[in-house]
């Protein structure tokens, strides 16, 4: 049947899954630590009828070619590594990587999760973990009798005693990748490694190109409502444009259907 | 009966006509997509003549064609509007020319600088093919130092983004084209941080999509009236 039919369904689709990114992003304005993705678009294989360059009988070179169009797809959805608002908390356990970097958490089946949400717990044996309970590597224990808890910037942990003596308990490290918008998102504001980011390279913060820790600061997503909302309203408009190209191929499909009485 | 087929053929140039629009349509949100518009072509001239000469030639008095077909699909180059991204591997030409990808030692041509970076640290497009600079070699880039200015130069090396301009433009799709290039585009702007959006205009494809669905409507009317006359005829005949 006609193309444009299928052409204007390929549209609609992509619209849609367009849709369920912003939507996503949307819910996600208030996440730790979330990274917006962005949808990106492919114009699908053309059929050539006439290629362009080809020899004509006059002996010249078509200048242009005849091929047709089958619509649009969803090609990729990239997500974008700007740094979110950086909020005060007050609290002593609240990390935000202030510029490029990962935490290392470790999960469950000992392999290595990365995140960007620093609003770290302690447990009851003074282990710093994430809100799901995951240790942060390099594992931090911060001891019973300690009173308050300072990081620095570039990662060294130190507690304070009741009896006013400072202990250095350990040395935050970030890492961070080539790529980080290859990194597969795992759930939970949690990231694993995949071919595309690279190897992690792990190093101090603050140095070397690594963001600098701030502490009593949490990273909130770097989602931008109102550009999120203008998408979502092109997106509307386009998947309505779509569907009124069906509606036409489908009046053009009936008045075939006339011309037999 | 030859109008019958006339007006056949403008209904199928009708329907190639809506392929296009809804093509165009449905890369509205395409990055660096370029709208097509068709061509046709009137064919099969023959001459008609009159019938008051002696010799029984008659005169000739004009040219009847007997079918338009769709002759050239071509792309519109006008220049999409710049959305900015801030992404350090988002880049829009602004003005003339094209980026150079190639694919398994085929060239490619894109408009389209949604960029990424490989695993092992090149410049590559979303479908993982490399961007070539002007020596036609892959780039390799520093990701955290990675900047580049209007010319196309990458900052820190003396490399350049191969920016062509290109003739006898055929689309393949993934936002890619084939064609000739005819040397180094140099009336163009190279912008970090932004993307060229598709310049397809909604309003105009809408008008081109109501006109091809009435210019259909109209084709059919004749093509029922010829129907009517030839049954007309039909009728006419059989009383005798």
């Amino acid at each position: 049947m006609l193309v444009s039919l299928y052409n204007a369904a390929t549209g609609m689709n992509a619209e849609q899954r367009k849709l369920d990114i912003i939507s996503n992003n949307l819910a996600n304005v208030d996440t730790t630590g979330y990274k917006k993705q962005r949808a990106e678009f492919q114009d699908l294989l053309y059929s050539s009828v006439k290629e362009a360059g080809t020899p004509t009988a006059q002996g010249s070179t078509l200048p242009t070619g005849l091929y047709v169009g089958h619509g649009t797809r969803l090609a990729a959805t990239t997500r974008i590594f700007t740094l979110g608002n950086i909020e005060p908390t007050d609290n002593s356990t609240d990390i935000a990587i202030m510029g490029d970097g990962f935490f290392q958490v470790q999960m469950q089946d000992g392999s290595i999760a990365y995140t960007r949400d620093g609003s770290f717990k302690l447990d009851a044996n003074g282990r710093l973990t994430t809100s799901d309970g995951l240790m942060v590597i390099p594992n931090i224990v911060i001891p019973q009798n300690a009173v308050g808890i300072n990081v620095s910037p570039d990662g060294i942990v130190s507690v304070s005693l009741g009896d006013g003596t400072i202990q250095n308990v350990g040395n935050l490290t970030t890492v961070r990748f080539l790529n980080p918008g290859g990194l597969k998102p795992i759930g939970n504001n949690l990231y694993s490694e995949t071919p595309a980011s690279g190897n992690p390279t792990e190093g101090i913060p603050g140095q070397d190109g690594f963001g600098a820790l701030q502490q009593g600061y949490l990273e909130k997503s770097n989602v931008d409502v109102v550009k999120e909302m203008v998408d979502m309203i092109v997106a509307q408009r386009a998947y309505d444009i779509n569907s009124k190209t069906i509606t036409t191929a489908d009046e053009m499909l009936r008045t075939v259907s006339n011309v037999k009485r | 009966m030859r109008g019958i087929y006339n007006a056949t053929a403008g209904m199928l140039n009708s329907f190639a006509e809506l392929n296009s629009i809804s093509n165009n349509l449905a890369n509205l949100n395409t990055v660096g997509y370029k709208k097509d518009f068709n061509l046709f072509k009137s064919v099969y001239e023959k001459e008609i003549r009159s019938y008051q000469n002696a010799q029984g030639k008659g005169e000739p008095i004009g040219n009847i064609y007997s079918s338009v077909v769709l002759d050239e699909v071509i792309p519109n180059l006008e220049q999409g509007s710049l959305i900015e991204t801030n992404g350090k591997l988002d880049f829009a030409i602004e003005g003339d020319g094209f980026f150079k990808i190639e694919r398994n030692g085929n060239y490619f041509y894109t408009r389209n600088g949604e960029f990424s970076l490989s695993p092992e640290n090149y410049l590559v497009t979303k479908s993982g093919d490399y961007v070539l600079d002007e020596e036609n070699n892959p780039i390799l880039i520093n990701p955290d130092n990675f900047f580049v200015d209007e010319e196309g130069n990458i900052s820190g090396t003396n490399i350049r983004l191969n920016i062509l301009n290109v003739e006898n433009l055929n689309k393949y799709g993934e936002n890619y084209f084939t064609g000739e290039e005819i040397g180094q585009a140099d009336n163009f702007y190279v912008r970090q941080g932004f993307l060229e959006g598709s310049n397809v205009d909604a309003l105009n494809e809408m008008i081109k999509m109501i006109e091809a669905n009435r210019k259909f409507d109209i084709l059919q009317k004749a093509v029922s009236t010829g129907d009517s006359l030839n049954a007309k005829l039909i009728e006419i005949t059989s009383n005798f």
